[in-house]
């Protein structure tokens, strides 16, 4: 199974894919574990900035710091101009062709994309145990048990030879630790 | 399907599922007795042709006994669902007095298939509880006493650690010393494991056996011999190992930790390896599993380490690593803070050096 490029699972994770890419990897998503977890791990990472950024000083001069992030575009910018070769103006009528090629090609792959088998998640034969960007679970045929992580705190999480595994947290409104553990025999 | 339509199914399974989802059943001569419940978000919603229930519940429970209690450990079962499996959740590093309450919270998320049940999806039931003086009471039918008490002395271990950096280099070297440990639980690198047991089919075509290389501890009641697993691009398995007591106390349970390499000299906690053998004091066991670790993304294995984590004698007294072996070794950045370690800095990241001293000095 060919899988979406990295960039493009943390735009869909952003929900800032333009509509057909995004059709186009919620379709993969659904057969597709792996990159499940890779964008379930893009948003995980995207709450923790959230929640480093709320951190911020309270005096932080955003003001300034856009001032020179913008002071180092331009300057970027600058000096791509420098060692850039002058632009050529596109023929219209060469643009037509592309356009028209491309369109054929997309109704050729098209059609061949959608009569073409597609992979499933594979059938689960035993019982196991995982850990999940939600929590760990023991996952069987006719359904699963999970134990939820939360979202604020750094998990720790152990697997086990016995068939186990152990995810352990501080619940923040507690304080206390909380050790969860799931087990098939 | 006959006499129920599909709609009406889901909405008496919805309905009902919340309410009558979890039975939470203590022995009545328990020293730990449920004060309340509080059901939150608890919701149910449909997927496909299977219900999801999300359970979300605080149970504050009490200590009714005489003596503090240290820690708590409670089963989840969910027998209808995963017949093949359990659950449990423990809360360690506890310092509760007679007569006090505390909270354990349960977050949990069912799937199963759309069908009516009789009777309560998920039971919970107490385990064990494990007093100051180490003694325990409960069914331990998930050896949560054996867990439980590992950890307490590894609590009892780390506490004594900051105090000794508290006395010797004092507040502020505490405050450096809780600043490396979170540097430390931040930066764990961490690998996503699927475990299995009975030899599921694999992909194992591409692989080989690895052997171990051992971290040999003169002060480790036990002294690992030899070993090897079976290792792919994405799965880990059959391992086997060979242990000697070199200890004078016989030894009823172990565990080896389970480290990978990869090319690029990344390590990994890959997991542990349990094994609950007799062995009298200078005698070899051999040690192996039936289980799979497999890795949904392929890591190129280039070696394994492995290392005594934890021994149990006869008469139930521990043997836990010192943390200036873990540290020698690189180990403490793999396997992470014990659940002590990681409840103290959560209380300097939270309340501050002041209230991590005082409870220091608690014990």
């Amino acid at each position: 199974m060919s899988h979406p490029q990295a960039n493009a699972l943390a735009l869909f994770a952003g929900g800032d894919l333009p509509w057909w890419a995004r059709w186009r990897v919620r379709w993969h998503l659904g057969a597709c574990e792996t990159c499940r977890r890779e964008v379930e791990g893009y948003r995980r990472a995207a709450h923790w900035f959230r929640r480093a950024a709320a951190e911020l000083p309270a005096n932080f001069d955003w003001e300034r710091a856009a001032a020179e992030m913008r002071a180092n575009i331009q300057l970027g910018l600058e000096a791509g101009e420098c060692v850039s070769a002058p632009e050529r103006a596109a023929s219209p009528i060469r643009w037509r062709v592309v356009a028209a090629l491309a369109s054929i090609a997309v109704v050729v792959v098209g059609g061949w994309w959608l009569h073409m088998p597609h992979p499933r998640a594979p059938r689960l034969e035993a019982p196991l145990v995982e850990s999940t960007s939600d929590g760990i679970q023991i996952r069987e045929p006719e359904g699963s048990l999970a134990l939820l992580n939360p979202r604020a705190a750094p998990v720790m999480v152990y697997p086990s030879a016995e068939g186990a595994m152990t995810a352990r947290f501080v619940d923040e409104e507690t304080g206390l630790v909380t050790v969860n553990h799931v087990y098939v025999e | 399907m006959s006499m129920w339509s599909r709609p009406a199914l889901l909405a008496a399974c919805l309905a009902t599922a919340a309410a009558q989802t979890l039975r939470v059943d203590f022995p009545a001569e328990s020293p730990v007795t449920v004060v309340s419940a509080d059901w939150g978000a608890s919701e149910a919603s449909p997927r496909g042709g299977a219900l999801v229930i999300d359970l979300h519940t605080t149970l504050r429970l009490r200590n009714s006994g005489a003596a503090p209690i240290r820690g708590v450990t409670l089963v989840v079962l969910a027998q209808e669902v995963t017949p093949g499996g359990k659950a449990s959740v423990s809360v360690p590093s506890l310092n509760v007095a007679a007569g006090e309450t505390f909270p354990v919270r349960i977050d949990l998320r069912l799937l199963r298939p759309l069908q009516a049940t009789v009777g309560p999806l998920v039971r919970v039931e107490l385990d064990g509880v494990l007093f100051d003086d180490l003694t325990f009471y409960g069914p331990d039918r998930l050896n949560s006493r054996r867990a439980m008490t590992a950890w307490e002395i590894e609590a009892r271990r780390d506490r004594r650690y900051f105090k000794s950096v508290l006395a010797a280099r004092g507040p502020e070297g505490l405050r450096e010393e809780m600043l490396v440990a979170l540097a430390r639980q931040v930066d764990r690198p961490s690998l996503e494991v699927q475990v299995s047991r009975r030899g599921r089919a694999t992909a194992l075509a591409a692989g080989r056996r690895l052997e171990f290389a051992f971290l040999r501890w003169p002060d480790a009641p036990l002294e690992p011999l030899a070993g090897t697993a079976l290792v792919g691009p994405q799965e880990a398995r059959d391992a086997t190992l060979e242990v000697r007591n070199r200890s004078a106390r016989p030894v009823r349970y172990f565990e080896i930790g389970w480290i990978l390499r990869d090319r690029l000299g990344r390590e990994y906690l890959a997991g542990s390896v349990p094994a609950e053998i007799p062995l009298r004091p200078g005698e070899i066991a051999q040690v192996s599993t039936d289980t799979t670790f497999r890795f949904p993304r392929a890591v190129a294995v280039e070696a394994m380490k492995g290392f005594v984590s934890r021994v149990e004698f006869d008469n139930g007294e521990f043997w836990v690593p010192s943390r200036d072996r873990l540290a020698g070794d690189r180990l403490d950045r793999l396997i992470g803070p014990s659940p002590e370690e990681q409840r103290l800095v959560n209380l300097y990241r939270k309340k501050g050096l002041e209230a991590l001293i005082d409870e220091l000095n608690r014990f």
